[in-house]
């Protein structure tokens, strides 16, 4: 039984909307009681994690649907995440390589593709940062605008920290390439 | 730092400065709301469900007689698909009956939607395997199910669409040399648009060497269903009576959080190599065919939520053609039935007003004696519309109001009253539908 409410199962049943952007405001960060409130939270990051995804995803609009929806992935774990921002940034990046999935695998059925506009810019560097595989632009992207560290690199990535180095090295060589 | 370095940051800076996205709270408050719905939709799918069927109900066709199986198709190297030769009818049972009921009488959640691929509710067998798979020494043993639709929480003359709710279960057992663990899936009767459907599971995470696996169903005319992992590899197979079940390497650890967010799109093969239809397996032994809302894509379609059709419908529906004789008399006697405290009618008094009272006396007593007695002995219907549909029956809104809780905890609800015997009565079903929020079913 929730305080103050219906337990989950009979509210859910009848499509009873929670009063969520209470919850959002007085929910504390569980590990730390001086922490910042989940609102405080998306407040914050909200446009740094929406630049983070456009860098990633080239789609201003994509962006900010998948730093939304990160968002709320995020609230549905909030009690269990000791780390949000890095559960956050690791989330963002998650969904932003979906989004590629995704679209390379629509590309191969052209009847039935939507294609994200991207409007990058007329930025060499940027097209040529765009053009490498994820997991390389994604480390480029973390290392050089986000100013992460490589166990903040591997966290957000999913991989051990000395593949970040690999990762990054080897976008480097392919932009010397592109970029003389 | 390198001129390359430089122009990298600059480069990028730029680029992101570009962008002036403000926080929406309100956008955000409105996106986990609708997550909420869709969550506790789902809860309460499986919740009927397992309400609803009771303990003596676990299968209604069992296996019969033996079990025969015969080598029908052979895919990649070192792949052999043996399909068993199942009874006509698959049992019907009752998804995770004992968890759902412990879970109601401790007060706690049910949780089914963010299983991470393996269902909390399970299956109460019997089962009747479907096919056995041995591919690159991972063996997966496929058993089925029927399933009775839902008795879905919407107006009883609603009829959601085929494609809302599955009518199948499937689960499949996979072993291979360092671990076993189970993945569940659901299959509909009918899938629309050529789409394709599945859930998406990990197991041995636990034991170190994890492998995804993925329960789908794929449209029919379908040769080859495809799965393509996020390390790139892919799994295919023909599909058995539709599903298929693929599986592909995975990397992650205990805790991860790639566990119950990855995606795996999946794509359908006719027998001569063209495509059919695309879609994506996610997270949760339960998926939904809509269609994709974040590609806008008429034939892609993906898991784990639904689309509008599939919601109820939130007013009243149209008057029919005939109306009573004298439509506000009608009014005021049907009025009459709500209004009244769950506490102060007897038994006797709620029998009456009732179409069909048979074994409904049970049903109260349960009532008082269920694990939500505070709430129903001090519920109250409140009336606020009607439509008659026609001379004799009519759509009612109501609300039920519960000491301690908000106004219209339960939103707005709808229920039937039709007239019998000189007088309008309430519908069994309609009643019925309320007393399984209570946890109590209907005989």
């Amino acid at each position: 039984m929730q305080e103050g409410g219906l337990p989950e199962r009979l509210r859910g049943v009848r499509d009873v909307v929670p009063p969520v952007q209470a919850a959002l405001e007085s929910t504390p960060v569980p590990v730390d009681a001086s922490g910042p409130t989940f609102a405080d939270l998306y407040r914050s990051t909200f446009t740094e994690m929406t630049r983070l995804a456009f860098l990633l995803t080239g789609s201003a609009e994509t962006a900010r649907d998948l730093v939304q929806d990160s968002f709320v992935r995020l609230h549905g774990k909030w009690d269990r995440v000791a780390e949000p921002r890095a559960y956050l940034r690791r989330t963002v990046v998650n969904a932003c390589h979906s989004h590629h999935r995704r679209l390379r695998v629509q590309r191969r059925h052209p009847p039935t593709s939507q294609v994200d506009v991207v409007d990058l810019g007329a930025d060499e560097m940027t097209d040529a940062i765009a053009a490498l595989p994820y997991r390389q632009r994604a480390a480029v992207v973390l290392r050089f605008w986000h100013d992460a560290s490589e166990a903040e690199i591997a966290a957000a990535l999913g991989c051990r920290p000395g593949t970040v180095g690999s990762l990054i090295h080897r976008a480097l060589a392919e932009l010397r390439k592109v970029m003389p | 730092m390198s001129e390359l370095d430089d122009r990298i940051r600059q480069s990028l800076a730029r680029q992101a400065s570009s962008l002036r996205e403000q926080p929406d709270l309100e956008a955000l408050t409105d996106r986990i709301a609708r997550r909420d719905r869709r969550r506790m939709r789902g809860s309460s799918v499986a919740l009927v469900l397992a309400l609803l069927a009771g303990p003596t109900l676990g299968f209604l066709a069992g296996r019969a007689g033996g079990r025969s199986s015969t080598d029908v198709a052979s895919g990649s190297d070192g792949e052999r698909v043996t399909v068993e030769e199942t009874p006509g009818s698959l049992p019907t049972v009752v998804l995770g009956e004992s968890d759902a009921g412990a879970a109601l009488a401790a007060g706690s959640e049910v949780q089914i939607v963010e299983g991470g691929g393996v269902s909390d509710l399970g299956a109460k067998g019997p089962l009747a395997r479907s096919f056995v798979r041995d591919i690159d020494g991972t063996t997966i043993r496929v058993y089925r199910a029927a399933v009775d639709p839902p008795t879905y929480a919407g107006p009883p003359w609603w009829e959601p669409p085929a494609t809302c709710f599955p009518n199948g279960y499937v689960q499949a057992d996979v072993s291979t040399a360092d671990a076993v663990g189970i993945v569940s899936g659901s299959v509909y009767a009918e899938l629309p648009n050529m789409s394709v459907v599945g859930s998406l599971g990990a197991i041995g995470v636990a034991e170190g060497a994890p492998r995804w696996v993925v329960v789908a169903q794929a449209p029919a005319g379908t040769a080859r269903l495809r799965a393509t992992f996020p390390d790139g590899q892919a799994d295919e197979m023909e599909p058995v009576d539709g599903v298929a079940v693929l599986v592909g390497p995975a990397s992650i650890e205990p805790g991860d959080p790639a566990e119950y967010e990855t995606t795996v799109p999946l794509e359908a093969f006719d027998a001569d190599g063209r495509p059919l239809g695309t879609g994506a397996a996610r997270p949760g032994p339960y998926f939904f065919a809509e269609p994709d809302v974040a590609s806008d894509s008429s034939a892609t379609l993906s898991s784990g939520e639904q689309g509008a059709e599939c919601a109820a419908p939130s007013e009243l529906p149209p008057p029919g053609a005939e109306q009573p004789a004298d439509p506000a008399a009608a009014r005021a006697e049907i009025e009459r039935l709500f209004g009244v405290r769950f506490a102060d009618r007897t038994d006797e008094e709620r029998l009456a007003n009732l179409d069909d009272p048979t074994g409904m006396r049970d049903v109260y007593e349960q009532l008082r004696n269920g694990p939500f007695a505070e709430q129903v002995l001090g519920s109250r219907p409140v009336f606020r519309d009607l439509v008659f549909l026609s001379a004799t029956r009519a759509a009612v809104q109501y609300e039920t109001e519960i000491p301690g809780y908000p106004p219209q905890a339960l939103g707005q609800e709808f229920g039937e009253v039709v007239f019998v015997d000189g007088r309008w009565k309430l519908t069994r079903e309609s009643v019925c539908r309320d007393v399984q929020l209570a946890g109590v079913t209907c005989p």
